[in-house]
């Protein structure tokens, strides 16, 4: 069996073996009321089929309880199994992405950060830190490194204008201030 | 971050202060909310069903004119996400006087809508 037992398995091979349990118990109760009556002709004929009927639903009994066993075993061996395949297949996608674990991308490290040092402090750890952010969210979403390098290159240019664009408005402002 | 000089800002009149599309859209997002840059990236895409898509890099500045004009103010967010590489995350929120700004821009907006000729 490759797949996981479903509950509803588990739980009719519960309720089978309880359903056994019940008819030995039952036949335990028959074979005392039988010795109680030691004067009935059939007596001994009866306890024969009664000894019989017990050895024989004792047998399913015990099959019953292995099988149960293996059942739950299998339950938590699949769960194991699936458990390390989902481990498996993460660090697969891992190395076929080129991504070690939490290692942010060479363009975020080499490029973005030494640029970063431009700005100011609170803008460098604003900027870098949504960068990195942005990286980590593709990288969870599953595109290729050199994707994430790229678009980190694209957004370096963005940011390179955007410190630009900044520097200007507060030349302007400084110079409506001054006249 | 406190307003460097609220009484001056108090006395702008809204009705001056002009807003481009993005600052009023921006603006729009931190109405009733604390967001950081991601975030209103976030809600502007998400809430547009990906119809308008604002870069970070137009974002920033946006954001630095907003605060100059002392439409919203920012804090630093106590946090520091492994994600993040330990950077913090800076939160924005609209001021009073952006408050202001934007209730006068959207009457603006529907004052147009309702005018007729005379």
């Amino acid at each position: 069996m490759d797949r996981s037992p479903t509950t509803v398995e588990v739980l009719q091979l519960l309720k089978h073996h309880e359903q056994l349990v019940q008819s030995v118990a039952e036949l335990e109760i028959k074979r005392a009321h039988v010795e109680l009556m030691p004067d009935l002709p059939e007596a001994p004929e009866l306890l024969e089929e009664i000894e019989f009927q017990m050895q024989r639903m004792k047998a399913l009994l015990a099959e019953e309880r292995q099988n149960l066993v293996q059942l739950v075993d299998l339950t938590i061996e699949v769960s194991i199994r699936t458990a390390c395949l989902d481990m498996i297949e993460e660090i697969r996608q891992q190395i076929h992405h080129g991504v070690q674990d939490g290692a942010q991308p060479w363009v975020t490290w080499w490029v973005a950060a030494p640029i970063a040092y431009l700005l100011s402090p609170k803008d460098r750890e604003e900027w870098i830190g949504d960068l990195q952010e942005v990286n980590h969210q593709m990288t969870l979403a599953g595109y290729p490194r050199w994707m994430i390098n790229l678009v980190n290159i694209g957004k370096l240019i963005r940011l390179i204008v955007s410190f630009i664009d900044i520097k200007i408005v507060d030349l302007i402002i400084k110079l409506r201030g001054k006249f | 971050m406190p307003l460097k000089n609220p009484s001056k800002a108090r006395n702008k009149e809204p009705s001056e202060l002009d807003l481009s599309a993005l600052e009023e859209l921006i603006m729009t997002t931190l109405l009733n909310q604390e967001l950081y840059g991601l975030q209103i990236v976030q809600a502007i895409d998400e809430a547009s069903n990906g119809k308008r898509k604002l870069a970070i890099g137009s974002l920033y500045p946006t954001l630095h004119r907003l605060e100059k004009k002392e439409f919203i103010t920012s804090r630093w967010g106590d946090d520091r996400p492994e994600e993040r590489g330990g950077a913090r995350r800076r939160y924005y929120r609209l001021t009073g006087l952006g408050r202001d700004v934007l209730e006068a821009v959207q009457l603006l907006r529907a004052n147009l809508l309702s005018w007729q000729p005379a």
